[in-house]
């Protein structure tokens, strides 16, 4: 791959990287430092991408290392790759939630889902991967990523109508 | 799309059915100012994916920010570099131990020589700093990283080769001590 193509190759990816970095290291910083970082490590072994079947979904799958390593190292952070989801109005003070707003409420509700099923709804539904794509980058299966999507879509929704009846309940 | 497509869109939405372009038609729907009231519930949901799909990415930072901590590591090899020589001078053996030269100056004792050294390394560390500005692509951060990483060999050999001196002249202090 020449310079011209690997720069429109990273200026396409560079947002989505850093998006879906940001998503979990939470800062803006480590979140450019991800996306630079694996821009370069594709840069280093540019000879061999045309080997890849998705140079994408590559990309994309050493983001999702970089943030699992980065998830790893944060103390009280492991509990959080294989919790359950806990529901955001159990920590939260009902006159918050209240007043809350509701589009936050659903970021609220995104991140206390388990890791994966954060990057499997993050792919889909704020990049638009295909199934097929989401399998690959986060190695799994087709099916695992079906069922991971669904469980954090009905998840969110659930606790989502949950949180506007107790919002309904106390106007 | 009237309501009841929706409707029987979000079901297959939530069990993970939908083709990219029907979730496109959901996005599309709850962005738009007509969504009935039954279906306003689901709102929050698809504002708050185009939100995150908004989210900006900040300008390229460049190569400077990736190489910024491979400068001091960098930085870190040139001190190694500067020292090693300096700890020859200082503690290796020679026929008059108290005379040692550093760049043509006399130097009497380890601080000074150390300020001496100090001063080499932000000259140093400022010839980086200039490098570091005009290194703007991948290929040249690429190949600076390489550079790096060679000097990091070059410390790292250094390092052992200053164990090994420091171990011989305490031997030879302690003979001449005796």
């Amino acid at each position: 791959m020449d310079k011209t193509g690997f720069d429109q190759l990273v200026a396409q990816l560079r947002p989505k990287m850093y998006r879906f970095a940001l998503a979990f290291v939470k800062r803006h910083d480590e979140a450019e430092d991800v996306a630079q970082d694996v821009s370069l490590n594709l840069w280093r072994r540019r000879a061999s991408l045309s080997s890849l079947r998705s140079v994408e979904a590559y990309a994309m799958s050493a983001v999702k290392n970089r943030c699992l390593d980065y998830l790893r190292s944060m103390p009280g952070k492991t509990d959080e790759l294989t919790a359950s989801l806990h529901p955001a109005h159990e920590q939260t003070p009902l006159a918050a939630v209240e007043q809350a707003d509701m589009v936050a409420q659903v970021g609220k509700l995104v991140e206390g889902l388990p890791v994966q099923q954060q990057m499997a709804i993050r792919l889909r539904d704020v990049e638009g991967y295909e199934l097929s794509e989401i399998a690959e980058i986060l190695s799994m299966n087709e099916g695992a990523v079906r069922a991971n999507l669904s469980r954090a879509r009905q998840k969110i929704r659930d606790q989502l109508f949950k949180q506007q009846q107790l919002w309904m309940n106390r106007k | 799309m009237d309501e009841q497509k929706v409707k029987a869109l979000l079901d297959r939405y939530f069990d993970g059915a939908t083709s990219l372009a029907e979730e496109q038609a959901l996005r599309r729907f709850f962005a738009g100012g007509h969504v009935p009231a039954a279906l306003k519930p689901y709102s929050p949901l698809f504002a708050f994916y185009a939100g995150e799909k908004a989210v900006t990415c900040p300008a390229p930072a460049g190569a400077g920010r990736a190489l910024r901590l491979r400068w001091w590591m960098a930085a870190a090899a040139i001190a190694a570099a500067i020292a090693i020589p300096l700890t020859i001078g200082l503690l290796a053996p020679t026929q008059d131990a108290y005379t040692h030269y550093l760049n043509g100056k006399r130097v009497y004792d380890r601080e000074v020589a150390m300020q001496l050294a100090d001063h080499q390394l932000q000259i140093l560390a400022a010839s980086m700093q200039r490098a570091k500005a005009g290194v703007e692509t991948f290929e040249k951060l690429h190949d600076a990283s390489q550079h790096l990483e060679q000097l990091d060999k070059i410390r790292l050999m250094l390092r052992q080769v200053d164990d090994m001196i420091s171990v011989a002249t305490t031997t030879t202090t302690d003979k001449i001590t005796h």
